[in-house]
């Protein structure tokens, strides 16, 4: 393994297999996250990285494979108990209460009154707007502004490690550099993210390790310092048998 | 003046055919439910009523403070292990496993109770009534009426203003976005049960005070409550007490021309909202 930033190790994701039927969506994918830091998976549409995600928040069952959080077997734990232990997913389409007003979608998240620095009062200093408009129903903001709920609510929970799901989806630059700003803090709270996105560009200037993911297969490991673009892509699309995983 | 008078005992009737509605409304809001032993559980509210006068001394009308409760008690756990065992099979089996309930919840009533018409005796609360400009106004209607608007009033604040029943709306919008901030979905679904089993005992309760019933009512009354709630909108509490009011006002409306007409034209009703407005007079997407 290559240098990594200090940490404790907070997540750790051990050859997870998981079918969809015939099909085999992951086939034995490894990942950990430590405390502070930023791990992402990149790869082509398909390729098993929301499947991992959701898989790892508890909404498939692996066929294959174990996920400690905090040294604690969760593989047969509902969804809502990794909640409870401080495993949040910012799911892929920001899916949003959408009978619910903007501060209700934000409330949810206080649900389980998990303590921590995180309340309403931090999150309208973090995005200012929500505060004018907490009573609006969630589905009339933008895709920005709803990205930013949904973050948001997931910060509500306090969560020890956040998985975000492709926050980028349909973003316009400026919101999607409002989001992304926001990471520093959170990192620097102690919390472990693991990130998924399309945009391997994004990913290298946030990301402290990379992982790339072909067909539910790993296909390339390493810190974005230590790559090149070229090298990247090729795993992503999977051009050369050199990317295969070295790392 | 009789049309008048129709009119009102047609509203006030209302507030019966909306406590019907409401649990069914919430049980396929929040989970997609169609409980067909609705009206039947209304029914064995009743009975267990006429079990408990007599034998706790409550008054008639006081006694919804012990029925209620144990009702509601019974909805979650009856959701719990049993709809959720069949909603984890799927929509056809919770239908199967419903319409099952109310076969087995009719033939224990008769098992037990024979057959026989049961009633609620109120004393003389059930024939009083006082006339405003000549329209008769009963006791026990507005005593109905009123018992719904503070139901309904109680869901609405609890669905809208607590903690839980805000996650029981979020539920409802994404079960799975729900999960992922720590809602126990199965939970949720049990206390909305609650919600739905309290609300229809107190119908069957106020149904036995208003007229007779028996082992075999709970259809009917069933069916009442889906159109109350086709009506009025689906997921809408107050659509279905408008709904409820509609139907009250057909039936007693169309009762004035012949007595089958005024059975009939809730129905005939029914038929024009769901072929001209089949998303119902007050369409609302969310519950509550």
């Amino acid at each position: 393994m290559t240098e990594e930033p200090q940490g404790r190790e907070l997540l750790e994701v051990r050859d997870l297999t998981v079918r969809h039927g015939q099909l085999v969506a992951l086939h034995e994918v490894s990942v950990s996250v430590r405390t502070g830091e930023v791990v992402a998976i990149v790869g082509a549409n398909g390729a098993g990285k929301s499947t991992l995600l959701r898989t790892i928040a508890g909404l498939h069952k692996p066929t294959q494979g174990s996920v400690s959080f905090g040294a604690v077997d969760i593989t047969d734990y509902p969804p809502d108990q990794r909640v409870r232990a401080g495993l949040v997913l910012v799911p892929e389409g920001r899916r949003l209460f959408a009978s619910l007003s903007v501060e209700e979608n934000l409330l949810t998240g206080c649900y389980l009154k998990r303590g921590g620095a995180w309340d309403l009062a931090r999150v309208f200093d973090l995005f200012p707007w929500m505060a004018e408009r907490r009573r609006q129903p969630a589905s009339q903001l933008s895709g920005g502004q709803q990205q930013a709920v949904a973050l948001s609510r997931a910060l509500l929970t306090n969560p020890r490690a956040l998985l975000l799901d492709e926050p980028s989806l349909g973003l316009s630059p400026v919101a999607l550099q409002r989001i992304y700003s926001v990471l520093p803090e959170l990192v620097g709270s102690g919390i472990g993210v693991l990130l998924v996105e399309q945009d391997v560009r994004r990913v290298l200037r946030v990301a402290d390790r990379l992982k790339c993911l072909l067909e539910g297969r790993e296909a390339l490991e390493g810190v974005p310092g230590g790559l090149e673009i070229e090298e990247i892509e090729a795993a992503y699309f999977g051009i050369s048998e050199r990317a295969v995983t070295s790392a | 003046m009789t049309y008048a008078n129709a009119l009102v005992q047609g509203l006030l009737l209302g507030g019966l055919f909306a406590l019907f509605a409401c649990g069914l409304s919430l049980m396929f809001g929040v989970m997609e439910v169609i409980n067909l032993a609705h009206g039947d559980i209304a029914v064995a509210a009743a009975y267990l009523a006429v079990v408990l006068v007599p034998l706790t001394h409550i008054p008639a009308v006081w006694i919804f403070v012990l029925v209620v409760p144990a009702f509601m008690v019974g909805g979650y756990f009856g959701q719990r292990l049993l709809i959720q065992r069949s909603l984890d099979e799927g929509p056809v089996t919770t239908l199967l496993v419903t319409f099952g309930l109310s076969v087995v919840l009719e033939n224990v009533l008769l098992e037990v109770f024979t057959g026989n018409d049961q009633s609620l005796n109120i004393g003389s609360l059930v024939s009083g009534s006082f006339s405003v400009r000549g329209v008769i106004l009963p006791y026990l209607s507005i005593m109905i009426l009123g018992a719904a608007l503070v139901a309904l009033a109680a869901v609405q604040f609890f669905l809208s203003r607590t903690k839980t029943g805000r996650m029981v709306r979020a539920v409802a919008d994404d079960r799975e976005a729900a999960q992922l901030v720590g809602a126990d979905y199965r939970h949720l679904f049990g206390i909305a049960a609650a919600l739905a089993s309290g609300t229809v005992a107190l119908a069957g309760l106020a149904l036995s005070m208003y007229t007779t019933v028996n082992p075999n009512t709970g259809p009917s009354y069933l069916l009442y409550g889906f159109a109350a709630v086709v009506i009025g909108g689906l997921g809408s509490l107050w659509g279905t007490l408008l709904g409820g009011m509609v139907l009250g006002v057909a039936m007693t409306m169309g009762s004035l021309v012949d007595p089958d007409f005024g059975a009939m034209l809730p129905y005939l009703v029914f038929l024009a909202v769901l072929a001209f407005r089949p998303r119902g007079l007050f369409p609302k997407k969310a519950i509550a």
